[in-house]
Order: structure tokens, then C-alpha cells, then sequence
């Protein structure tokens, strides 16, 4: 409302709508500064790491790591919180992050090819090719074991046997029995497969014992048992041999190296669909400073796990080549492993 | 055998320097405190643990772990004891005589024998543990999926003898709880099952929510209806926590058998302290002259169920160091916190790193001693719980038991299951079915499952498997011996009570 006397009405209003503008601004800038989605400068809060597994094993381990060392490494003083969402395999934690809103505050570990082959076979929650890849922090690498004393001693052994090899390993949709499979049908070894094992060290003590003829499991997990003697390893799935087993063949020797792909697991970190381009690039930034910094090294060092950095476009073309070759073996799995 | 004992001493020094035994005492005060807690413990308190213990040395992170882990079982004892409702799976069976022995006005002993058998029933399976990782390797290559097998038949025939009421009704509900472990996804089958499509039941029926609807939400609602106080003795000259201590000395065969037993049962992996305490309190059932007894407060049968409670953690940790096998749900953590100081189990934690096993030996030592020396000294103050009035006892019971149920996992549907297995639980008591014969059912039928499907895949369909291992077949020998003496048994009291000179007309 005018003040009626124009002499007076330019300088009091005049205050008033700057103050008014002044309130809007300062209300404004206070928004943004506190809110996950307005205009200040990412990340303003906590970041949520969703690991979706319990506290054993190494996708808490690397999840925990990533915890401890990733705020360094972020801009503005937040922490990255690791939080175990367990349960249903992992589709809980999957789920948590897939349905979370796309602000960049939640992300977490992605465990492929397990999702790709599990995403075949049956309906879940999630999309793969909708999730915004962020990262890799880890590629395992897989190894063929049987005991010292067995009477398969290579690959050609197995693969000329009279009677079925048997192959101990972990539940039907487990990541470590889809790369079996492919790998043994690729190989064309007449194999049985002993389902259930609970962990790598149970398979471990059925090849042993004799209740089965070989596993084929991570690197890291084989790798205590082989310097140990308790265990030999047979067959590497990459193009060359670990240091601490360089007389093993690999894949690449026996002419396989199309299974160096499918025979690995990809530890990725995703968020949910949608997430904003620039806030990928934080994390993603972030997530490699860190798997680059001499702190998360000498902490891989001392735990004697790898650490083989990806970016955001390497981890979603890992996803799209492995869903490509995965796909190739969809009658197989449901042939061989969910059928019965 | 003497750098071992040289080591041992080093690391008795270590434990007791400084900060290393204050990460000790803070490890049993949250093992006491998660134990006691219905639905949380060793499991929850280690889960904590892990991420906090980021940094820290692992010989000062085994400390922390494995006082936690000392403490949790003791912690739930207490509860057992004075509530009826146990504070861990393993002190299920705590409450067939400990809380009966509470009724009657006779909670401190309760404590006492509690704080002594399971403190020198660690000690023992410790003990053992020492002395067998010689030969760790040659026992847990014994065992493969059909001995495992056989094993979790025992279980299931153990509990069909020795359920609550009658023998027909514990098969019925064995039977209704193998279907019902069967829900869920089975990874050696590869199918999800009556699942009726939501995540929650993917996991299947969970055991803690079940074990606190049964026992703890089960109690609240008797409690309402028909006791003023849980001390129902007539007298104020009650029985002191000496006197428990002195009753485990006066029994000395009971004890050595029972810690055997649950030594000898966490060798074996997914068993755990229910099954441990189960059998164990079985064989003190057979052995005794007076079977009938028990139920209403029998000292033997207490002390059974706790020696091997707390005695099983020496032999589930066997498997555990030397193969990364978890022994049981608390190693299964464990190894997650091995794992996340860098320490692989196998040849190097017995060798390179057997200063930290036997740290970790260590602590879990001396977290039984000192909590169990806390329950002694505590346990007047404690017993008094029982004299309080159940109105006021019954809202803690049921505040804390949902709390621990939904601190599980987040899942208020978990709450609901505690809440559904509580009025289950009342049904069930009321026409004299056995609740645990329910629990065991849970735990037995994925360990049966699977070792019988195992067996067949590694057999190619072959059923001799089963028969044709040498240590199967000690197996079979054993539980046939085991049916043959409980239906001699029972024939014998049916004889008794033909000829009872009471039972005639004259009478």
C-alpha cells in the first residue's frame, strides 16, 4: 500500500521491499546451505555407505576401509558412514540404495556378476543399467584349486577324465558357482557340483578331505591355503599369474582368456538411478583419490587384499560386457543350477 | 609345547598392562550388559565392535572381542535365571531348572551355580582347545556333510525323547518346525520358498525373534495371570550364591561331562550353545535316577546346561582359527573381526600370529572369571528381582525384549514375529507342547537340509554315503545306543509303575 505522501514513499518503501528482498535472499542462501538438494556446494551432510552384507568378510572389510579414509577426500568436512544393511542375499542393502533419493547421500557396494545373473533368472527390485555407477574398488581374480594329492593335477586331467569331476561350491546364485559354471562348461569338464558350501574355507576342507575334487574361488581366499601347502593351485583366470603362485597356467596359457571377464567379481560402488552428473563426479573423484592414497594402500597392504581402482564409465561398461556374456549362459544356469 | 607356554605368559602380561585391560573391562561390561539383553548379544555386541576397533592393534582388538564375547554368555544366564527369559539363544535351556530353582526362592544359588560352572566350563573347553590344535586338522576333516547329517539327527531324536509333555506332541510340533525352517531361500536348493513373495521372509523365520517371543513374551503373559511375584517359596531363609558355588563342586561328574559335551558339540560347525546346553541337559535327563524330576529345579540339570553352554566357545573356536569355519554364530562374527585385523585363520594364526590366538584365549579367560565373579557378588542384589511385584517386572520384560528384537535388524516386522511366537508360545504351554523342541526344530532342519543334499550331490545320488564312513557309523552306533537306553528307560518306569504296591484294590 502507497504511503499517500510521494515525498515519503520512495525512501520507506524502498526500505521495506530491500528488506523484504534482503529476507528472501538471506532465506534463500540459508536453504542452501543446509539442504542435501539446494544451492550449496556438495556434499553438505553425511553419506550414507550402504555395505549389503554382514560384518564378515570382504565386502565389510573394503566397505569399512572406504568409511575411514573417503571424507579425507571429500570436499567440506562430512563423513562417509559404512552401514550394514543385510539380509534377503543383499537385495536388502541393494534395495536401500536403488530406492534411496538421488542426492548423492546414499551409495553403496554392488556385488557383479552376482546381481546380473541373479537379475536373469528372476525379477528384482533393481535395474542394473539405471544404477549411477560411481566406481570399482576391487576386481577379484579366480583360481581352480583341488588338493596335493589328487589324481587331477591340470585342467587336461579333468578335462579327459572318465567319471564327472566334482566341484564343491557355495549356494545356486552365489557369484563364486555362476563363474563356475561358466568356466566349466566353457572348458567342456564333465562336472557335478556339490551346492551349499557355506563359505570358501568349507569347500576348502571338502577338497581336502577327498568329499569333492576342486573349487574354484577367489584369489584372496585361495591364496593363504596354496603357501600353506594345503591346497594347489591349478588354473588362474587372468592373463598372468600372482607373484606368489607364478608357475600356475592361466586362462591365457590354455587358451581360455574370454573367461578372464566373466571370471572375476566386481566389487562397484553405485547410487540410485538419477543421480546428478556433477555429484557422480564428486564421488567419483573422491572414491579414486582415496583407493590412491597412501593410507588406503598401506591399509591394503597390511590386509593383503587388492585394490584395483575403476572409474564411473569402466564400472558401467564392466556392467554392460557382463551382462552381454553372463546372458550367453542364461539356459545354462537355469539348466544346471536352478532347476533342480 | 614351551614357546607356547613362553607365549602365553607374554601375553598374560600384555593383558593385564596398560590400556589393554581396560579395553578388557569395557569388553565385559558390553558382553554383560548385550547378554542380558533378550535378543542381542555376542552376535550384536561383536557386529558393534568390529567397525569400532578400526585402527586398533589386533592384539588390543582380540582383548576387546573376546571379553565381549565371555561376558554375553553370562549376561544371559541372568536373565534365564530371574526371568525366565533367556538373553541368548544358548541360555534357552538355562531356564528349564534355573528359573524353576528362582521360584522356589533359590535365585542366588541359581547364580552361583551359573557363575561357577559356566566360568570353569570355559576354562575347560579353553583348555581343550590348547590341547587339540595338534590334531585340529584330523578332527575337522573327520566331519563332512554326512556326519553333519547325523549329527543334526541326534539332535531332532533327542528332542522327540525328551521334549516337554509327551512324545507324540514334541514330534508333531519337531515336525511343524521343520516345515517351518524350510520358508525362506535355500542356497543349496537355489529356490525361495512359501516366502509368498515379500523380502522380509527371504532370510527365513528368524530364530532370536522366536526365542523372545516364546520364552520372554510367553512368561509375561503367564506372569499376569498367575503369580503375584516370581518367588513363590513360602519362607524368607533363602539359599546364598555359595551355596551354588559349592553345589557345582559337590558334582563333579555332572560338570566334567557336561563341559565335555559342549566342547565336543562346537567342534562341529552351525551347532552353537543351544544344542550344546541341549544335549548336555539331555544326557544329565538319562543319567539320573530320578528323570521325572526335572523341570522343577534339579541342581544337576542346571549345572549341565551351563558347563556346556560356556564350554562349547573352546571347541567352536577350533574350527574357527584353523580353518575359518565358524564354529558357531558368535565365530562366524569373530572371523569378521580376524578378517578385519588382517589375520587369516589356517597355519599362520597357530603360527606366525599364535600370539593373538592366544591373546584372544586369554581374554575370553578372563571375561568368564570376572564376570562370573560379578554374578557372585551381585547376585543377592540381583535375586531380589524375584520378590518385586510382576507388575513391575513384566513392562521391563516386555520394553526390553521388544527393544532388542528390533535392534536386531531395524524390522518392526521382526517385532511382530516376537509378538505372533508369544501368543504361540502361551497356546503351546497351555496344552503341553514343548516350546524348545519348536526352537530346536529351527535350528536342525537347514542343517539337515543341507548336509542330506550335499551328501547326495557329492554321491551322485548315492545313499551308502550315509553308511559307509567310519565316523557316521560311530555316529548311527551312538544314537541308537542313546534310543535304546531311553526306551529302556521308559519301559522300566512303566514296569515300575505296573508294580507300584499302592496301585491295588486293597489300597
Amino acid at each position: 500500500m502507497h504511503d499517500s505522501d510521494d515525498n515519503n514513499w520512495m525512501p520507506s518503501n524502498r526500505r521495506r521491499f530491500l528488506k523484504q528482498v534482503g529476507a528472501v535472499g538471506v532465506g534463500a542462501t540459508l536453504a542452501g546451505c543446509s539442504g542435501g538438494g539446494g544451492g550449496g556446494e556438495y556434499p553438505q551432510e553425511d553419506i550414507r555407505y550402504i555395505i549389503p552384507y554382514g560384518p564378515g568378510g570382504s565386502f565389510n572389510l573394503y566397505g569399512q576401509a572406504l568409511g575411514e579414509f573417503m571424507p579425507n577426500h571429500l570436499p567440506n568436512d562430512v563423513d562417509v558412514v559404512a552401514e550394514n544393511v543385510e539380509g534377503a542375499g543383499g537385495r536388502r542393502g541393494a534395495n536401500e540404495v536403488y530406492q534411496s533419493d538421488p542426492d548423492g547421500y546414499t551409495i553403496g557396494t554392488w556385488n557383479v556378476p552376482g546381481w546380473i545373473v541373479t537379475s536373469l533368472i528372476e525379477d528384482t527390485e533393481f535395474d542394473l543399467s539405471k544404477v549411477s555407477w560411481v566406481g570399482r574398488y576391487r576386481e577379484g581374480i579366480y583360481g581352480l584349486v583341488t588338493a596335493p594329492d589328487s589324481e587331477y593335477s591340470s585342467i587336461e586331467d579333468m578335462q579327459q577324465s572318465d567319471s564327472e569331476v566334482r566341484f564343491v561350491t557355495f549356494g545356486r546364485s552365489a557369484t563364486g558357482t555362476l563363474v563356475m559354471v561358466v568356466a566349466t562348461q566353457a572348458m567342456e569338464i564333465d562336472a557335478r557340483y556339490i551346492f551349499g558350501s557355506n563359505s570358501s574355507s568349507e569347500g576348502f576342507r571338502d577338497v581336502i578331505s577327498g568329499d569333492a575334487d576342486a573349487m574354484i574361488t577367489s584369489l584372496t581366499a585361495i591364496r593363504e591355503w596354496v603357501q600353506d601347502d594345503r591346497l594347489e593351485l591349478n588354473l588362474v583366470f587372468d592373463d598372468e599369474a600372482p607373484d606368489w603362485a607364478s608357475d600356475t597356467p592361466t586362462a591365457a596359457d590354455l587358451g581360455y582368456e574370454s573367461l578372464n571377464q566373466a571370471a572375476t567379481i566386481q566389487h562397484l560402488v553405485g547410487g540410485p538411478p538419477e543421480l546428478p552428473d556433477d555429484r557422480v563426479s564428486i564421488l567419483e573423484q573422491a572414491l579414486l583419490d582415496t583407493l590412491d592414497s597412501d593410507e588406503m594402500q598401506s591399509w591394503a597392504e597390511e590386509n593383503e587384499v587388492p585394490i584395483t581402482p575403476g572409474d564411473s564409465q569402466e564400472a558401467a561398461d564392466t556392467v554392460s560386457s557382463m551382462r552381454e556374456t553372463f546372458g550367453e549362459y542364461e539356459d545354462v544356469f537355469r539348466e544346471e543350477v536352478f532347476s533342480e | 609345547m614351551s614357546s607356547t607356554l613362553e607365549l602365553l605368559a607374554s601375553a598374560l602380561v600384555i593383558l593385564f598392562s596398560w590400556p589393554n585391560i581396560g579395553f578388557a573391562i569395557a569388553g565385559v561390561i558390553i558382553g554383560l550388559v548385550f547378554g542380558a539383553i533378550p535378543g542381542l548379544g555376542s552376535v550384536i555386541s561383536l557386529s558393534l565392535l568390529i567397525p569400532l576397533s578400526f585402527g586398533m592393534e589386533p592384539t588390543a582388538a582380540m582383548i576387546l572381542f573376546g571379553t565381549a564375547m565371555g561376558g554375553g554368555k553370562f549376561g544371559g544366564s541372568i536373565t534365564a535365571i530371574l526371568m525366565n527369559t533367556p538373553g541368548t539363544a544358548g541360555n534357552v535351556v538355562s531356564t528349564f531348572e534355573g528359573y524353576p530353582l528362582s521360584k522356589k526362592g533359590r535365585s542366588e544359588e541359581a547364580i552361583g551355580i551359573s557363575a561357577t560352572a559356566s566360568a570353569l566350563g570355559a576354562l575347560f573347553g579353553l583348555v581343550i582347545l590348547l590341547l587339540l590344535i595338534p590334531v585340529a586338522e584330523t578332527i575337522i576333516l573327520a566331519f563332512g556333510a554326512p556326519e553333519n547329517f547325523w549329527i543334526a539327527l541326534i539332535g531332532i531324536v533327542a528332542v522327540g525323547i525328551l521334549g516337554e509333555g509327551d512324545i507324540a506332541k514334541s514330534l508333531m510340533i519337531g515336525g511343524v518346525a521343520l516345515m517351518l525352517s524350510f520358508i525362506g531361500y535355500s542356497g543349496v536348493a537355489g529356490v525361495y520358498r512359501y516366502g509368498v513373495g515379500t523380502q522380509y521372509l527371504w532370510d527365513g523365520i528368524q530364530l532370536i525373534p522366536v526365542i523372545i517371543g516364546l520364552f520372554a513374551i510367553t512368561e509375561s503373559i503367564r506372569l499376569t495371570r498367575e503369580a503375584s511375584t516370581i518367588d513363590q517359596s513360602d519362607t524368607d531363609d533363602h539359599s546364598t550364591v555359595w551355596d551354588g558355588v559349592v553345589q557345582v563342586f559337590k558334582h563333579p561328574i555332572v560338570f566334567f561331562r557336561s563341559a565335555t559335551i559342549g566342547t565336543l558339540v562346537g567342534l562341529i560347525p552351525g551347532l552353537g550353545g543351544l544344542i550344546a546346553s541341549f544335549i548336555s541337559y539331555f544326557q544329565a535327563v538319562q543319567s539320573s535316577s530320578n528323570p521325572d524330576a526335572f523341570g522343577s529345579g534339579v541342581v544337576e540339570g542346571f549345572i549341565a546346561t551351563e558347563a556346556a553352554n560356556d564350554s562349547m566357545d573352546g571347541g567352536a573356536l577350533l574350527p574357527t582359527v584353523t580353518f575359518g569355519i565358524p564354529g558357531s554364530p558368535v565365530m562366524a562374527v569373530l572371523l569378521g573381526g580376524f578378517l578385519f585385523h588382517g589375520l587369516s585363520p589356517g597355519l599362520a594364526l597357530l603360527t606366525d600370529d599364535l600370539d593373538v590366538l592366544l591373546m584372544l584365549v586369554l581374554a575370553l579367560a578372563l571375561s568368564n572369571v570376572v564376570s562370573s565373579t560379578i554374578g557372585l557378588l551381585l547376585g543377592g542384589k540381583l535375586a531380589n528381582i524375584t520378590r518385586v511385584p510382576v507388575d513391575s517386572i513384566i513392562p521391563l520384560i516386555l520394553a526390553v525384549s521388544v527393544f532388542g528384537v528390533f535392534a536386531l535388524r531395524n524390522s518392526i516386522l521382526d517385532v511382530f514375529v516376537a509378538v505372533l511366537f508369544g501368543l504361540v508360545g502361551y497356546v503351546l504351554v497351555a496344552f503341553d507342547y514343548s516350546r524348545i523342541t519348536l526352537v530346536l526344530g529351527l535350528i536342525l532342519g537347514p542343517l539337515i537340509e543341507s548336509a542330506f543334499h550335499q551328501s547326495l550331490q557329492a554321491s551322485g545320488g548315492s545313499y551308502l554315503i550315509f553308511f559307509t564312513r567310519p565316523v557316521s557309523v560311530g555316529i548311527i552306533i551312538a544314537m541308537a545306543v542313546i534310543i535304546g537306553v531311553a526306551y529302556n528307560k521308559m519301559g522300566q518306569q512303566d514296569i515300575s509303575m505296573d508294580q507300584d504296591p499302592m496301585d491295588t484294590e486293597e489300597a
